[in-house]
């Protein structure tokens, strides 16, 4: 990898060396490289971090993500002063590392919960700027985005979502499974119809997924389920992600800042509806992880260890909460 | 559903192999380890329960099949008989398990018997408005009631990965 990834540097700079390689572990859409390199630039030597971002045919969100449109949106979000990375090249010709890939700037940090969850001061400095960062992602301007697809009501922010989403499962599902059936006609049958702002959405939004160093958040990563909906299908998954991730602030504590910040009004009953069409994704990624791996197309433990975990999980949670939403009329108890 | 222990087992050797073996003190094939270990107790959990988790979840589903088409034929509504007979017949012809409760026969019952659930839910929401609210609701129900059991049986053999999964983002 590091002799590949080196020839194509090269071709960009001839004076490239790669120092390191380090491929990332637990990768859900592909291959993620962190690359240690020098060059000599305007005849001056440099040390520099990239990171390799590469789509991998048997990757648990190969078929869900599309990474030429994760590289346009960083590339279109540069403009702004949201914290992303900046990116520099992406390629489609499959003869550098096999496939598709993009590369973008190493951030400074990490993105491991330690260090802020021994210190509620730094947990809610960066909770504040995470939560001003998804903000400001909610106000860009969607047009120069136009190529994610905009939602042509507040119910398709919602049905786009689904459909996309059920496709996905139609396609790769390995078992008749009546639960997601049941989760399916739910979300079909009470979609959101008051939707304040159609908006870009990170789509992964949350703990694991940010960088930080010191006190300062340097960006917000993994732009790979990012699309064009409600803000609230956001919060949702946020909230989601915290429900199995860290808790980083409380959810009072995230709609005071949320709504200081964006300046959109919290809508409860639509963040419920999400939190379940969140489950029902991360339940959808857990069955193309099953298909793949019982169909022998990969033999990663990651995805044998999802494919068993999150789809009953998932299913679970989203049961649970819908039984909520229908105060105890959506299963019977005996 | 969970995909079967051997398929589980032969990726853990692989990776064991490929992976973890070749180079100990890289990021990915630590994490490929922590993964074997929460694999592992999945794994104990799974032969000590799985087999009656099956048996549990497939008598529940022919119990609650019975009982839906006992009610949507109480409602004498002609329209949906003669699906309501093509599903019976599916359930008399479905694989049934064998005496020893193999975890393949039990599968093969599993996956008929969802099957035949899934048609039976379709059937139940295209007929709403012929078979009348008070019925809707109660035959929804009693599948939903169904499918929400299954989820908490197989969830006892999960449990232990779900721990895990917590803590893996403080690993990192």
């Amino acid at each position: 990898m590091k002799e590949k990834i080196e020839a194509y540097l090269q071709s960009k700079n001839p004076t490239a060396q790669v120092l390191k390689a380090t491929v990332l572990a637990g990768g859900a859409s592909g291959l993620t490289v962190l690359v240690d390199l020098k060059w000599v630039e305007k005849n001056k030597e440099e040390q520099l971090g990239m990171v390799f971002k590469i789509h991998q045919a048997a990757g648990t969100l190969s078929d869900a993500s599309d990474q030429m449109a994760e590289f346009e949106i960083l590339k279109a979000l540069m403009d702004t002063d949201i914290k992303t990375p900046k990116v520099y090249w992406a390629e489609n010709d499959k003869k550098w590392l096999g496939d598709q890939f993009y590369v973008m700037e190493r951030l400074p940090g990490t993105t491991s919960s330690t260090a802020f969850r021994k210190d509620p001061e730094l947990r809610k400095t960066l909770a504040r700027q995470l939560v001003e960062n998804m903000a400001k992602i909610h106000l860009v301007d969607i047009k120069k985005l136009a190529f994610l697809g905009i939602p042509t009501s507040s119910v398709d922010c919602a049905q786009r979502e689904i459909a996309k989403w059920e496709e996905l499962y139609r396609a790769h599902s390995v078992f008749p499974d009546p639960a997601f059936e049941e989760v399916v006609l739910w979300l079909k049958a009470n979609k959101p119809t008051d939707v304040a702002r159609i908006s870009l959405l990170w789509g992964d939004p949350g703990p694991g997924n940010f960088m930080y160093e010191g006190n300062r958040l340097t960006g917000c990563i993994d732009w790979e389920m990012a699309h064009i909906g409600d803000p609230m299908d956001e919060i949702g998954m946020f909230l989601g992600k915290c429900e199995t991730t860290e808790t980083l602030m409380t959810t009072e504590e995230f709609y005071q800042y949320y709504e200081e910040y964006s300046g959109i009004k919290i809508n409860q009953k639509s963040i419920d509806y999400y939190r379940a069409l969140w489950n029902f994704r991360l339940a959808v990624i857990t069955t193309i992880a099953l298909n793949e791996f019982v169909s022998g197309n990969t033999s990663s433990v990651f995805s044998g260890y999802s494919g068993a975990l999150f789809g009953t999980l998932e299913m679970r949670k989203a049961f649970s909460k819908i039984q909520i939403l229908e105060e105890g009329k959506f299963y019977a108890t005996v | 559903m969970l995909p079967s222990s051997e398929r589980l087992l032969e990726a853990i050797r692989i990776t064991l192999d490929t992976l973890i073996v070749p180079d100990l003190s890289a990021p990915q094939p630590i994490f490929s380890g922590r993964i074997i270990g929460a694999l592992a107790e999945h794994l104990a959990l799974r032969s000590k329960h799985e087999n009656k988790t099956l048996v549990d979840s497939n008598e529940d589903m022919q119990a609650t099949i019975n009982a839906v088409i006992g009610r949507l034929k109480s409602v004498q509504v002609n329209s949906i008989q003669p699906e309501l007979l093509k599903l019976e017949q599916e359930q008399i012809q479905a694989p049934k398990r064998d005496i020893y409760c193999s975890y393949e026969s039990l599968t093969d019952e599993n996956n008929a018997l969802r099957r035949i659930s899934i048609e039976l839910r379709k059937l139940v929401e295209k007929s709403k408005d012929t078979i009348g609210e008070k019925a809707y609701d109660e035959t929804r129900k009693m599948l939903t009631g169904c499918s929400h059991r299954m989820l908490e049986r197989d969830y006892v053999l999960i449990q232990t990965m779900e721990d895990f999964q917590k803590s893996l983002y403080s690993m990192n």
